[in-house]
């Protein structure tokens, strides 16, 4: 047993079970606590930098008490646990950014789950993860691809597209994943958001491909594709470091609701599309230095169960 | 992004798209004026990314603006994933077939497919037809969630 703790403020069941299960993972100890008057001083007393906390909230009214008491260091290693509904309802819990993790409520294989978020946990007792091998992913695993310019994007696509298609051997799967990879790209290859213009659709593609353009052939955009037994992670790194935390939850969550949402809301907002078809997502950015943006799936036989899959985002910012 | 257009005998405008829509997509120089009645038939293509979508959005809502009829034939499977989750993807034509995703339960083989608008109603309402893989034989199950369908109901897609 190691000096990490896991402190679960939630009544819920399956949030226990996973907790446990997390616990036993990481090979750390667990505390569990319901929502009552004492939480708070439940918290401040086992406040310490080994702690991790994963919060159940069950509305917005608790978030405040929670800020009240967590540092920002603190927040930073709290990790909110929300259901696959409030994602859809982008409820009001999600919108604070000051919180830097949240999981979603899984129904699957709680151990599998567990098992994989601890690699999450571990990688995030680094100031900042980099690089996939952060997610105990072993380097023997990890295919890499370097793309020099915007021209290489669909070169670096195809070529990663058969190893993934090797590996799903199912197309709608496949073309999930490859999606998100062209989502990632987009986002380190342009500024966002991409549409200001209001020009023809052809404007639009002329403003992307000449404006706002951010890298040079000086500035390579990585990507690392890492395979671990059932899952999938992908990682696009560039050399920017311009993404901003509170911005970036936001789209992902502050969306407004299913079926109110419009095409011109989606601007820039790929990573809500890797959000909705599945994908889990780990960003880490160093302003003015690199931006890592992994995102991670679990291979499975039917699209039902990929789309259901254990979920979470996972964000790591400098203090 | 290919995209092959044709006239039909009866006037309609008839456009295939295939492929991947993205940043490149140009449907306006590619398919050139429109008036009239334009028939989209959508059922290869294997994916569209976020700026596809504007892309995508902008021009069928400007031709609808303009006056032109649009008809969605065979939407793809990720094309309809969007436009369940986006309201503007098709709202502003007529879906008049839509493809359906299916599984094999043994070899895990899938395929496509194609429902017309009566079908999908009827799917909505929870009866989806079998349909036998095409590899083993074996029963194919559909591999979506009921609110697959609901894109074609034409209306509040949140409910």
């Amino acid at each position: 047993m190691n000096a990490m703790k896991i402190v679960l403020v939630s009544d819920h069941a399956e949030d226990i079970e996973f907790s446990k299960a997390l616990a036993k993972s990481l090979g750390c100890g667990l505390e569990v606590t319901g929502h009552d008057l004492d939480t708070l001083r439940f918290i401040a007393c086992h406040r310490s930098t080994e702690s991790f906390y994963i919060l159940s909230i069950p509305d917005p009214e608790h978030i405040q008490r929670y800020l009240s008491v967590l540092t920002e260091a603190d927040r930073n290693r709290t990790h909110i646990i929300v259901s696959r509904q409030d994602i859809e309802k982008a409820d009001p819990i999600l919108k604070p950014s000051s919180f830097g993790h949240i999981i979603v409520r899984s129904q699957g294989d709680v151990t599998e789950s567990a098992a994989h978020y601890a690699r999450v946990i571990q990688a995030s007792r680094f100031e900042l993860p980099l690089g996939l091998s952060s997610f105990s992913i072993l380097e023997k695993n990890i295919h890499t691809v370097d793309i020099p310019n915007w021209f290489s994007k669909e070169t670096a696509i195809n070529s990663i597209q058969l190893v993934i298609k090797e590996m799903t051997r199912n197309e709608r799967l496949t073309a999930i994943i490859i999606n998100a990879l062209d989502e990632l790209l987009l986002n380190a290859l342009f500024d966002a958001p991409f549409f200001e213009a209001n020009g023809s659709s052809e404007d639009i593609s002329r403003e992307i491909s000449l404006v706002n353009l951010k890298n040079n052939v000086d500035q390579y955009v990585k990507v690392r594709v890492g395979i671990d037994a059932q899952y999938i992670g992908i990682m696009v790194v560039d050399q920017v470091g311009s993404i901003n935390k509170a911005r970036t939850l936001n789209r992902l969550f502050g969306r407004g609701q299913k079926g109110e949402r419009t095409a011109e809301m989606w601007g820039g907002l790929g990573l809500a599309m890797i959000l909705r078809t599945g994908g889990s997502l780990c960003i880490v950015c160093e302003p003015g230095v690199r931006t890592e943006i992994t995102v991670f799936f679990k291979i499975t036989k039917s699209f039902a169960e990929f789309a259901t899959q254990f979920q979470f985002v996972a964000t790591y910012f400098p203090i | 992004m290919k995209i092959e257009k044709q006239i039909l005998s009866s006037g309609v405008f008839r456009v295939e798209l295939k492929g991947v829509i993205d940043e490149r997509a140009s449907f306006k120089s590619e398919i050139g004026p429109i008036s009239g009645t334009l028939e989209i038939h959508s059922k290869f293509v294997d994916r569209i990314n976020s700026a596809g979508i504007q892309i995508w959005r902008k021009y069928f809502k400007d031709l609808r603006e303009s006056g032109v009829q649009l008809r969605f034939h065979e939407l793809s499977t990720p094309l309809v994933t969007q436009a369940n989750s986006i309201k503007d993807m098709v709202s502003f034509g007529e879906v008049i077939s839509a493809c359906v995703p299916y599984l094999c339960v043994n070899c895990q083989e899938t395929w496509p497919i194609v429902m017309s608008h009566a079908e999908l109603i009827q799917a909505y309402k929870g009866t989806i037809p079998a349909s036998a893989c095409q590899k083993c034989g074996c029963n194919g199950a559909f591999d979506d969630f009921p609110d697959y369908f609901s894109f074609a109901r034409g209306e509040d897609i949140s409910k």
